[in-house]
């Protein structure tokens, strides 16, 4: 308001102390207040008069500075401690309840039904593990699953498995690889495995951001 | 500086098919002993490490360096991401941020185990504890894992990745049930600056590498845990999981599979209240194998079959009344190997 008034930092000063000042300008004669400790002064001079004028009761001020400088003394020995987001108590607890307010319905059961709705976090995963709409997959129907192995059969296992022989044929060769509709399910099955099986020693160095990384793209 | 690399990052994943036909010289037949032979001197003047001394620097590394870089991943011909990659730690603590470069706009926030995620385009957030995160180096000190025993390290030469010399050392399985790894560990730090995949013949499944690195960055942890606690405008949402065992859930896995223990067994809902699905994870302490076991409905369970996206294969099997799928980064035979595992508790 009337900002043709301000023509001196005072005017500013005293525009501040009024609260008439917005955007740059207020920027500034913070910025002023902040650093010149005159144009503390004389800032702090206004609020007094201001407070004077409204009532008598406010003009014992003689003790404020003093505070504003034990405050800041204060506040600089506090230890910086970086804000962290403690997700341990996010996590819900009940695996039927979807969002953080489930934590603290736990104890009435009857929300139980209302929070019910189909769990959000599971279409992420699932939506997230839906890479590309088609992607060049090998895909074997098992044929040979349905002959269950004997446990001697298993011990035997060796590469030689026709399932596997077929895929990696399809992908070293370069031959066509049948392409196929993904399923949504086995995606989020996936994504789930990644993010939750993800247990490895190589995690740490690299695995959880080439999983970051990489399931971006599965959106 | 990182042009030079990441065109050459670029050129190696247009040519992972290439690359691939190009067996290793390291993946021979004859398998490797526990620890390298003395003898068999590498190409360079490196001290040969063993599997567990390796894992161990790589895993110290990140834990000790601040970094940012850009993170190429490729999962296969065809597809490649890409994401913007700060790291900071203090010793005990360490924090992570990731923003993705392609594919939707995504900013994944870890501060140890704990990890946010925020979707911008639907003002999500989502939050979540991934309890595997900190369950390293500890299992690999306590000997819980016998990764010795199924894998053999070998250092195999030293190659320039995003401006920095790195040792390629090449993690070799014993039996054909896991896969192999090739790991670029920076020569000085021991991190872990490219990783890829191999297949029982040595062919690459799927690679991951910086292509531009800045190592002893200035990477300021308070201001990262301030942007992950800044959830304000998003919905924060919650993985519907449940902490359980295989046992009270009904599963038994009857011939366990070499080197594969136990991790984890979580239920968790997958869209209605009836329909719950159980995963139990396991792992040999490189590759890990979740198994989830669901109620089989003739409707939605339609079709079973294998799987694979780069180097994690899926295969699906109805066993009676139950709808099973392992999911791991394996060979289908060891998936194949725990379906035919897994029993109802009698």
């Amino acid at each position: 308001m009337a900002k043709e008034h301000i023509e001196t930092p005072q005017d500013a000063l005293s525009a501040l102390a009024d609260g008439q000042l917005r955007g740059e300008a207020f920027a500034l004669a913070v910025e002023r207040v902040a650093q010149q400790p005159e144009a503390q002064a004389t800032w702090h001079a206004y609020h007094v008069v201001g407070d004077v004028l409204r009532s008598n009761d406010l003009a014992f001020c003689a003790d404020d500075q003093n505070f504003l400088a034990r405050f800041q003394s204060r506040l600089a020995l506090e230890p910086v401690v970086a804000p962290v987001v403690e997700t341990i108590n996010l996590i819900a607890v009940d695996a039927h309840k979807p969002s953080v307010k489930a934590l603290f319905d736990i104890q009435d059961k009857s929300h139980d039904v209302a929070a019910n709705a189909p769990s959000f976090r599971w279409k992420i995963v699932a939506g997230v593990a839906s890479f590309l709409a088609v992607v060049a997959v090998g895909w074997n129907v098992a044929g040979g699953l349905g002959t269950p192995l004997s446990g001697q059969q298993l011990a035997q296992i060796t590469p030689a498995v026709p399932v596997l022989q077929a895929q990696v044929q399809a992908s070293s060769t370069g031959t066509d690889p049948q392409v196929m509709l993904r399923d949504a399910r086995l995606d989020a099955l996936m994504a789930a495995h990644k993010q939750f099986g993800g247990t490895s020693a190589l995690q740490m160095p690299a695995g959880f951001i080439s999983n970051a990384t990489y399931e971006i793209s599965a959106r | 500086m990182p042009i030079k690399p990441r065109l050459g990052w670029m050129l190696a994943a247009l040519g992972v098919a290439q690359c691939a036909l190009l067996p290793l010289p390291a993946f021979a037949v004859t398998p490797l002993p526990a620890e390298s032979v003395p003898g068999a001197a590498p190409p360079s003047a490196a001290p040969e490490r063993t599997v567990s001394e390796w894992l161990m620097r790589m895993h110290e590394a990140s834990g000790k360096r601040a970094y940012i870089g850009t993170f190429v991943v490729s999962y296969g011909p065809g597809s490649m991401s890409s994401a913007r990659i700060w790291h900071v730690c203090d010793g005990a603590q360490q924090m992570e941020r990731v923003e993705t470069l392609t594919g939707a706009p995504r900013s994944t926030f870890r501060h140890n185990d704990q990890v946010i995620t925020f979707l911008p385009d639907t003002k999500v957030a989502v939050v979540e504890k991934r309890e595997s995160l900190g369950l390293f180096p500890n299992l690999l000190e306590a000997g819980d894992f016998s990764i010795p025993a199924f894998y053999a390290a070998k250092l195999v030469g030293s190659e320039r990745v995003a401006g920095f010399d790195a040792d390629m050392v090449v993690l070799k399985p014993k039996d054909s049930l896991r896969y192999g790894y090739r790991i670029w560990s920076e020569k000085k730090t021991g991190l872990v600056v490219k990783l890829q995949t191999l297949d029982v013949d040595g062919q690459v499944l799927e690679q991951a590498a910086f292509s531009e690195l800045q190592l002893d960055a200035p990477v300021k942890m308070d201001k990262l845990g301030q942007m992950m606690a800044n959830t304000a405008g998003y919905k924060v949402e919650t993985a519907a999981m449940v902490k359980t065992t295989a046992l009270s859930e009904g599963w038994v896995l009857k011939n366990g599979v070499p080197g594969f223990k136990p991790m984890s067994c979580f239920r968790r809902s997958m869209g209605g209240v009836a329909d719950s699905t159980v995963q139990w994870v396991f792992s040999d302490g490189l590759a890990s194998v979740s198994l989830f076991a669901e109620a089989y409905e003739p409707q939605r369970h339609v079709q079973d079959g294998s799987m694979a996206v780069g180097a994690t294969q899926s295969l699906t099997r109805r066993m009676g009344a139950w709808w099973l799928t392992a999911v791991g980064e394996t060979p289908q035979t060891t998936l194949k190997a725990f379906v035919q595992g897994l029993t109802r508790a009698k």
